[in-house]
């Protein structure tokens, strides 16, 4: 059996699904395009159920990808029974979508959810009445509590079963009873019903084949709506019936003076209405208390901002002093006890030298590397999770709305590019909560412009050489040529790429409620097992491929001489007009393609090389009982430092740059080429942990055109710098 | 108003052989008197014998008008429509939003109709008057719809745009517009005509503004709110 859930946004139909298939899920994208897609298969009652999470939606027209995902699902997969998530205290908006569902002619089970809060507020619903008008069944649910949720899969099972509606039986059904007939088909008026049956008529004769798979009611309503998407399904027949529709559009506009799909709205919303009509006994008192009240400060019109960012400043604050702590205690387990391990027990085998530094370099160094993500993206999912659950979210849109605007974006673009700030990568992933794909897609090619806490090492390396007075200027300029860089790069795709595609910004306030614990922990479950899973694959991958690099051909000992330094070498020449043309310094922009602070480290290997202090290895049960420790630690560390922390960023003090490197590092670069490099650090290309979140959350292509122009930016605003400066005259 | 003669007369008086079918399309026309179009007489008379194939009723129609059986109006809607030939003369008023055709009978108008006839020197074959307008339902379900600039023009009037609207004032949606994917967003989410909505707040920034419609409340930005025409309930100020 398979069942899809659909629903309005905001009506708790992920926490149903979750309540339902909970650890069963598997989190996935729907193919081609990045909205999130939630299965899983269970047996139910001796029998293998598939259950589909859709995306959340209002309508089934083809304006959102949401909506054409759903659209698309039900029309090619056609479920054989779909459970539609309404919420109770708000029927009459809901039905909207479930008329429209009706119309697919699939078996319908309508979850009547935050059933709790509608008796609370005295709004008595009459399930029986209900389900006869809409010919549905009917299950009141509490999601929150479970109430009700038990009832939902039986109920599904019986839809299905006493409903075996195919496309075929549905149309006949729909042929034989004229519509007037059908109580739970919906009515567009005398000037709309008409043109439906006379076209219905049209696609049985000419599109006889499509009608075999798309139902024919619903065929014709959408297509007199004029939605583009549907006329696609058309195939061979589409010119003659698109001449036909078009005329019977034409011919309703003119006598109604409207267009045919606000009549067919306005067609839904009357059915709706009167039916809540019908089955509602006590009319809902429109009051929201306690939202009212949080809404009164939290968006108030001197209080809204700065609450917005005594918020923002919290997550910040907390994902990423509160995360430290832990990443630090991975970095010394991976690194320390578990490297140790392996090597012993690579040399116990006999393993040759090579064999043990590849795992050790590139395949325990690139997991450990990933693992160091987990704790900052537990800490942001769980923010999100929060933000999102309450309904906050919807509120820090509505704030900073203004701000975003103008560069194209939406209000809810501001927490991923803040938190662009600390990493780039949970502020990849962050997009998520944005609707449209088209926000997504230009809120993360901005995001790198933010400068995060990896790149601050580089700089701090290059200001301790060269501007050790005037540092904090120096750093704050590159930060805020960040953020105008962003603002310009913005307008310019605005205007550009995604001319005349603007968003439109109509967004609901939904009620504060209390995300439930088990849904907030199974959505950071989620988003961590997929991110070690889908980019972890990436970076190991990466990793290991440049620890190939590094070590071709074999027994190579100078870095120059390998293969990554041929390379390098070979690239080098591409800098020479932006200041920095050795391959030392390509190099170590190279590396930094792994991550922006591996550029300090592959410096100050390349240009001070250093033999590693070599120390007795401990005990294991001593090590073990040490990683112990180390995570006790780590908690407390992290509880005091979001406790007592208040700095934004980490002072560039406390990464003390080693004085023999800053020595060399003033015979390499010259003050004007030192800033050159910190602008092409600043800009260029996003470390592979990025591209990798941004290809999981964009696709390749998107991920492929950032890089390109963030290396042309980069490589450009260099150029600037350094010829620009020599003209000025400084050396 | 509409003399309901035997179906049998009707045959004869037309010297049309009455099959079965024939008969029972000449019914559904009969029992209609809306004046229906091909289409419904189809349904109609499919109620009677669901074996009716809709070419049958096409073919059978353009027999009957040509024979006279029936008359064949054309209301400027592009479908033909309808009615049994009547014994007397009459002319009819057509809705333009719900079609509704109302038949009318006035010998003043008739005899004005002689009287130009005669002055131009016409000699008066047949003719036939339509009236075009909205009718007395229609009328009464939708205000006149306003543009923004009639609305501004117009000095007293209460229909305005919704961005116009002050945090407390309740309006009425009387048109909804913009291009298609904002109508379309806009009333899948609740933003229909003749429901009442309340605008809540403005954004610290000045522009998304908060309304509540149908027990929720959306964000808008005031670019979107333009596309709203509202009436606004009483004096301002007072709807909240």
């Amino acid at each position: 059996m398979r069942i899809a859930f659909i629903g309005n946004p905001n009506v708790g139909k992920s926490a149903l699904v979750n309540a339902i298939a909970g650890t069963r899920l598997h989190v996935g994208n729907w193919p081609g395009v990045t909205v999130e897609k939630k299965e899983a298969t269970f047996t139910f009652e001796g029998e293998e159920v598939k259950l589909v999470d859709l995306p959340g939606t209002y309508s089934l027209s083809s304006y959102s990808i949401e909506e054409r995902v759903t659209r698309d699902y039900l029309l090619n997969e056609r479920p054989d029974v779909v459970i539609d998530v309404v919420d109770a205290t708000h029927l009459e908006r809901n039905l909207f979508l479930t008329l429209q569902l009706l119309e697919l002619g699939i078996p319908v089970v309508l979850a009547l959810n935050v059933w709790d809060e509608a008796k609370e507020r005295g709004i008595e619903i009459d399930t029986e009445a209900l389900a006869g008008i809409l010919d549905v069944a009917v299950v009141p649910t509490v999601a929150t509590s479970g109430e009700g949720v038990g009832a939902l899969l039986p109920t599904a099972r019986r839809m299905a079963a006493e409903r075996p509606a195919t496309v075929a039986e549905y149309n006949q059904a729909c042929r034989d009873a004229a519509a007037a007939e059908r109580p739970h088909v919906a009515h567009y008026g005398p000037l709309v019903d008409p043109e439906v049956r006379l076209l219905g008529e049209a696609l049985h004769r000419d599109a006889a084949e499509v009608v075999e798979r798309v139902p024919c009611r619903w065929l014709a309503v959408k297509l007199l709506e004029g939605d583009e998407g549907t006329q696609a399904l058309l195939d061979g027949a589409a010119t003659t019936l698109l001449k036909q529709v078009g005329e019977q559009r034409r011919r309703i506009e003119a006598l109604a003076g409207d267009d045919p799909a606000t009549l067919i709205s306005d067609g839904r919303y009357g059915f709706s209405k009167g039916v809540v009509a019908e089955v509602i006994r006590q009319r809902p008192i429109d009051r929201r208390d306690l939202t009212e009240l949080i809404d009164r400060v939290v968006l108030h019109r001197w209080l809204g901002i700065p609450i917005f960012f005594a918020m923002l400043w919290f997550v910040f604050h907390t994902t990423f002093d509160g995360a430290q702590p832990f990443v630090d205690f991975i970095n010394q387990v991976i690194t320390g006890p578990v490297e140790r391990w392996f090597l012993v027990g690579l040399t116990a085998i006999g393993a040759p030298d090579w064999v043990a530094s590849l795992v050790s370099e590139g395949v325990i160094g690139g997991a450990g590397f990933v693992l160091t993500f987990v704790p900052i993206l537990f800490f942001l999912y769980l923010f999100m999770g929060i933000l999102e659950g309450s309904g906050y979210m919807a509120r820090a849109a509505f704030v900073m709305d203004r701000f975003f605007h103008a560069i194209g974006l939406h209000g809810k673009s501001f927490i991923p590019m803040i938190l662009g700030f600390g990493c780039n990568v949970p502020a990849v992933y962050a997009t998520r909560s944005l609707d449209s794909y088209r926000d997504r897609v230009l809120t993360s090619l901005l995001i790198p412009l933010m400068s995060c806490s990896a790149r601050l090492p580089v700089y701090a390396v290059f200001v301790a050489a060269f501007f050790v007075d005037q540092r904090g200027t120096v750093i704050f300029s590159l930060y805020l040529l960040g953020i105008l860089l962003a603002v310009g790069m913005g307008f310019i795709f605005k205007r550009s790429l995604f001319r005349g595609d603007a968003p439109v910004f109509v967004m609901e306030l939904p009620p504060y409620r209390f995300p439930t614990l088990r849904s907030l922990m199974l959505y950071v479950w989620e988003k961590l097992r997929s991110f070690v899973r889908k980019a972890g694959t990436y970076i190991l991958a990466t990793s290991v491929v440049i620890w190939f690099f590094l070590n071709l051909p074999w027994g190579v000992q100078n870095p120059a001489d390998s293969y990554f330094g041929k390379v390098a070498g070979g690239v080098a020449p591409i800098f020479a007009p932006v200041g920095f043309g050795s391959w030392q310094a390509t190099g170590a922009l190279l590396t930094g393609v792994i991550a922006k602070e591996v550029v300090v480290s592959t410096m100050g290997e390349i240009y001070t090389p250093e033999p590693e202090a070599a120390t007795a290895p401990p005990e294991v049960a001593e090590e073990i009982a040490q990683i112990g420790r180390g995570f006790v630690v780590a908690c407390r560390d992290s509880v005091v430092a979001v406790l007592a922390g208040l700095h934004l960023f980490p002072a560039p003090e406390q990464q003390p740059p080693p004085s023999a490197l800053a020595k060399r590092m003033r015979t390499a670069f010259t003050p004007l080429t030192a800033i050159a490099f910190m602008v092409f650090v600043l800009t260029y290309i996003p470390c592979v942990v990025t591209m990798a979140a941004m290809g999981q959350e964009l696709g390749w292509r998107w991920t492929a055109f950032a890089a390109a122009y963030l290396l042309t930016l980069g490589w450009s605003l260099a150029f600037l710098t350094y010829q620009g400066g020599r003209l000025l005259g400084f050396a | 108003m509409k003399t309901t003669r035997d179906i049998e007369t009707l045959f004869h008086e037309a010297e049309i052989a009455p099959t079965a079918q024939r008969r029972v399309i000449a019914q559904a026309i009969r029992d209609n008197t809306g004046h229906p179009d091909a289409e419904t007489i189809y349904h109609l008379a499919r109620q009677i014998d669901p074996h009716l194939g809709i070419a049958t009723v096409y073919r059978t129609l353009k027999l009957f008008a040509e024979k006279g059986l029936v008359d064949r109006h054309d209301f400027g809607d592009g479908r033909a429509r309808y009615e049994v030939a009547p014994e007397s003369h009459h002319d009819h008023l057509i809705c333009v939003r719900c079609g509704k055709v109302v038949e009318f009978a006035r010998d003043r108008i008739e005899e004005l109709q002689l009287e130009v006839a005669r002055e131009e020197g016409f000699e008066l074959l047949d003719h036939r008057m339509e009236l075009y307008g909205l009718c007395s339902e229609c009328r009464g379900t939708r205000p006149r719809i306003l543009t923004v600039a009639e609305a501004a023009a117009d000095g007293e009037s209460s229909v305005r745009n919704l961005a116009q609207l002050v945090p407390g004032e309740a309006g009425r949606i009387v048109r909804v517009g913009g291009a298609d994917k904002l109508r379309q967003r806009l009333q899948s989410m609740g933003l229909v005509v003749g429901e009442t909505i309340v605008v809540e707040r403005v954004a610290p920034l000045g522009d998304p503004i908060s309304i509540r419609v149908k027990g929720t409340s959306l964000a808008l930005r005031h670019q979107e709110a333009e596309s709203i025409v509202v009436e606004v309930a009483g004096e301002g100020g007072s709807g909240a």
